[in-house]
């Protein structure tokens, strides 16, 4: 049997050391960090994690060349890609961070702020326990209802978005805290599974396991 | 929301320390196996701070900021001394999540509003250190006093797109006699990011009247170090108390 190559884009934004060390512990197999297209295998699910602003992230994807290349390796070579935080974000159209800004377009969801209400302050930090999603999608994700992963973000795709596998609420938002669609073979993760204790990285292992 | 539970490690270049009134620093042990210990007692959060950086005029080793990232699988937010992007982008690619700023964010409000565009608002953390009588912020590890007073300090630093504030009081510091809850309550109810309450927890019910006057998350520091209470004994407060924690 040969050991997957999961590739982890690097858009020079963010340390991507403990979603490294994270992956070593979820699989088996090579962990590639890629700055640029032209470093990619070609093959292997990719991992495309991100924090701080949407529209410095898509300059930057623009910039490195990634855009493409994602849409590309996705869509048309049916590679897995699990994007973590921004990077689940920035699967979608686009993000009212940055109203200028494309995103990937892989998934069809906008991104958000969240609303202060109903007691929720934002940023939303913090360990929040998520939920299974309404009955009309398949619960892809079982087991991990009502335990705590690390959240910690200000903008969100909202728990109606096609696809959303577990949600999360703070206050009168309801957070599509992952997303899976096993036609396309994408994920997304709005908390930090690599923050989240051991059970993030059980989570992770399950997320790479759909999207293979 | 969960209340978090927030050990704060203090260092002094690669010692952990302990001091009162954000003076009389002693060392007491090493930082990692305590962000260790920490972390395997289920805490939510870690912060660690050099509490001496920005006198000394430098920054908190990113060395140690590596190894705590690579030693613990729950966030960490760091300061000590940072006072610039670069320093930010240094702190953050060493696997910090969030940095807390003290003196830069008191001495230039503009650099908070820069840095929270740049690196996103949930990695800014800024402190709010009250002076005594709660009348003026303080800065330097409470060297220094500013015009300011710290329920206006704490609004301007929202307004700059800080992400979370750590509300602490000097004199309240290292004593493990109560919070500032006035201040608490006040920072809390004229803001809406979140709040960290600090200095002065002695006990879980200390927690739990943070948490009543509306802090998110409670940092600790003495307590965990010189009394028998745990993580565990907090958490179990503030549940019996109607908040949610962390299971």
């Amino acid at each position: 049997m040969t050991t997957p190559v999961i590739e982890v884009i690097d858009l020079r934004l963010n340390n991507t050391g403990s979603i490294i060390s994270a992956l070593k512990e979820s699989i088996d197999g090579e962990i590639r960090v890629i700055q640029g297209p032209g470093q990619s295998s070609g093959a292997g699910p990719i991992v495309l994690p991100g924090t701080g602003n949407y529209g410095a992230a898509t300059t930057r994807m623009d910039s490195l060349g990634f855009r493409e290349f994602l849409r590309n390796q996705v869509l048309i070579r049916n590679r897995g890609l699990v994007g973590i935080c921004l990077g689940m974000q920035l699967l979608g159209t686009q993000s009212s961070e940055a109203p200028e800004a494309k995103g990937l377009g892989i998934l069809d969801f906008e991104v958000r702020k969240l609303e202060v209400a109903h007691g929720a302050r934002v940023p939303h930090v913090g360990w929040t326990e998520v939920e299974a999603p309404s009955e009309e999608y398949p619960q892809l994700l079982k087991g991990f209802e009502g335990r705590d992963f690390y959240f910690s973000h200000s903008y969100f795709v909202d728990g109606s978005a096609q696809g959303t596998s577990l949600i999360a609420n703070h206050g009168s938002n309801e957070i599509s805290a992952s997303i899976v669609d096993l036609n396309k073979k994408v994920a997304g993760m709005q908390f930090h599974p690599e923050k989240s204790s051991a059970l993030g990285i059980s989570l992770l292992r399950e997320v790479l396991g759909l999207i293979k | 929301m969960k209340i978090r539970v927030i050990p704060s490690i203090l260092i002094d270049g690669s010692n952990q320390v302990k001091g009162k009134g954000f003076n009389n620093w002693r060392k007491v042990g090493s930082p990692i196996a305590s962000a260790q210990l920490h972390a395997a007692r289920d805490v939510d959060e870690l912060l660690i701070v050099d509490v001496r950086a920005t006198i000394e005029n430098r920054t908190i080793s990113e060395r140690l900021v590596k190894d705590l990232a690579a030693s613990v699988r729950i966030p960490i937010c760091v300061g000590g001394g940072i006072r610039d992007q670069q320093a930010i982008s240094s702190i953050l690619e060493a696997g910090a999540d969030k940095v807390l700023l003290g003196t830069a964010a008191v001495e230039n409000i503009r650099f908070v509003e820069l840095v929270s565009r740049t690196f996103g608002s949930q990695a800014i953390v800024c402190s709010v250190d009250a002076g005594p009588g709660q009348q003026r912020v303080t800065s330097c590890s409470a060297r220094v006093e500013h015009q300011i007073s710290p329920l206006d300090f704490a609004r301007k630093l929202e307004d700059c797109g800080a992400g979370e504030l750590l509300v602490q009081d000097v004199v309240f510091d290292g004593k493990m006699e109560g919070m500032p809850l006035e201040l608490i309550r006040a920072v809390s109810s004229q803001t809406s990011i979140p709040i960290i309450a600090g200095t002065g927890a002695g006990t879980p019910w200390h927690a739990v009247e943070a948490a009543q006057a509306g802090a998110g998350a409670i940092s600790v520091g003495s307590m965990l170090q010189f009394t028998r209470f745990t993580p565990a004994d907090i958490k179990n407060a503030l549940k019996e108390a109607g908040f949610n924690v962390r299971n």
